[in-house]
């Protein structure tokens, strides 16, 4: 990215946890022999207000890789993305499509078919990334 | 000398013994200090650096432990002990648990003059921690942010018979307070910061009222509360044993998961 180091520096983690998505990074660099494009974190705030992180997302043109509890766990799951989406659904709340608020929420679901499925869930400033992340991999990745 | 009996004779023995007086003029003066007090702490660098990392060191546990530490919400705050509450704990000091009494204790009277040094806890706050580890992981944090501010940090892990958990830690914070005459005096205040669970924070709030009691009234020494089911301590006592216990078991599952 190319754009991720201006991603990262966009949404408010702490040090802690930027340290921990470089060492999740470099060891997905190490395994798959490539640079990824772009790369998500999904995130939300749960009941008492705390930033709960779900899943890590790297993306290049030809395939994702979603980290499950990427803070705790070293779980990836490898899915070839062109042209394999089969099914995709945005839910948009509280967002103009510009400018987010506190209360702004995308999720994002989409699906390869044969059971397979990806979501993507974000909040405030995260939601513009969503959506972007939305247009160039999801949307450009239906299968005709 | 007369043994005062309750806390109105014992601001009368203060004034008796040792001309301190305890009126309106002296409770506005408390007021004026421990105000002024709570201000100069509140503007430190401890203060302002803890509550800067709150976020990181929650997210240092969540790292770990994959589960939160704090409660966003729980923003720290800063409590002035009232005076009725310094008179209850002097009160206790020289006289109920003084066993050298018509002598001062062994580490000397509490008095006004000297106890905005000698009590520990004039300035206070809780932290609330939603594990029974986050206390200990939330105590080798402050002591670090302690260190980074210059700062000499104590703690201690209170386990009582009585079923009294928590942990009790604290910094010695140097300012310039006024004396009765209102010249500045150079003095090492400690703030007590408390670290506990959600659920002994809950409990302690319940119990808080039966412990002020307790600890104005005189028992024998042979007394065991634990064989006398009828007395008000046996249920909070040994509930705060059984939430200690099940706090334990919460981290044994957890881990387990």
């Amino acid at each position: 990215m190319k754009n991720y180091n201006n991603y990262l520096k966009n949404l408010p983690l702490t040090k802690v946890v930027k340290v921990r998505i470089n060492e999740v990074l470099n060891l997905n660099r190490q395994l798959y022999e490539i640079d990824f494009d772009d790369i998500f974190i999904c995130e939300l705030k749960n009941e008492e207000g705390a930033r709960d992180y779900t899943s890590l997302w790297f993306f290049t043109k030809d395939f994702c890789i979603e980290c499950k509890d990427f803070l705790n766990k070293n779980d990836f799951d490898y899915t070839p993305l062109a042209k394999n989406i089969t099914y995709c659904s945005i839910n948009i709340k509280d967002f103009d499509m510009e400018e987010p608020n506190e209360k702004s929420f995308v999720k994002l679901y989409f699906s390869f078919g044969f059971g397979l499925s990806g979501n993507i869930i974000s909040t405030e400033e995260n939601c513009k990334w969503a959506l972007y992340i939305y247009k160039k991999y999801i949307m450009n990745n239906m299968k005709q | 000398m007369k043994k005062p009996q309750n806390e109105k004779e014992y601001i009368d023995w203060l004034k008796e013994h040792f001309n301190a007086i305890i009126d309106e003029k002296y409770r506005f003066y408390y007021d004026t200090v421990t105000q002024k007090m709570k201000t100069d702490f509140e503007a430190s660098e401890f203060w302002t650096k803890l509550n800067s990392e709150l976020l990181e060191i929650n997210d240092k546990y969540l790292v770990k432990k994959g589960v939160h530490l704090l409660i966003p919400s729980n923003k720290p705050k800063i409590y002035i002990k009232p005076l009725d509450s310094i008179l209850i704990k002097a009160y206790r000091k020289n006289v109920l648990n003084n066993k050298n009494f018509p002598e001062p204790p062994d580490d000397g009277w509490v008095l006004p003059a000297n106890w905005f040094r000698n009590i520990n806890d004039i300035l206070r706050t809780t932290l609330t921690v939603k594990y029974l580890d986050g206390v200990t992981f939330l105590i080798e944090e402050l002591n670090i942010i302690a260190k980074d501010c210059g700062l000499n940090f104590n703690s201690s892990f209170e386990a009582r018979e009585e079923g009294y958990y928590a942990a009790h830690s604290g910094v010695l914070y140097s300012l310039s307070i006024p004396d009765e005459s209102f010249m500045p005096i150079k003095t090492d205040l400690n703030i007590e910061i408390q670290v506990t669970t959600q659920i002994q924070e809950i409990i302690k709030t319940l119990l808080h009222k039966h412990y002020e009691q307790k600890r104005k009234v005189e028992k024998p020494k042979d007394y065991k509360w634990q064989w006398d089911y009828t007395c008000p301590e046996f249920i909070p006592n040994y509930l705060g044993h059984i939430v200690h216990y099940v706090e334990g078991m919460i981290i044994e599952i957890r881990d387990k998961k």
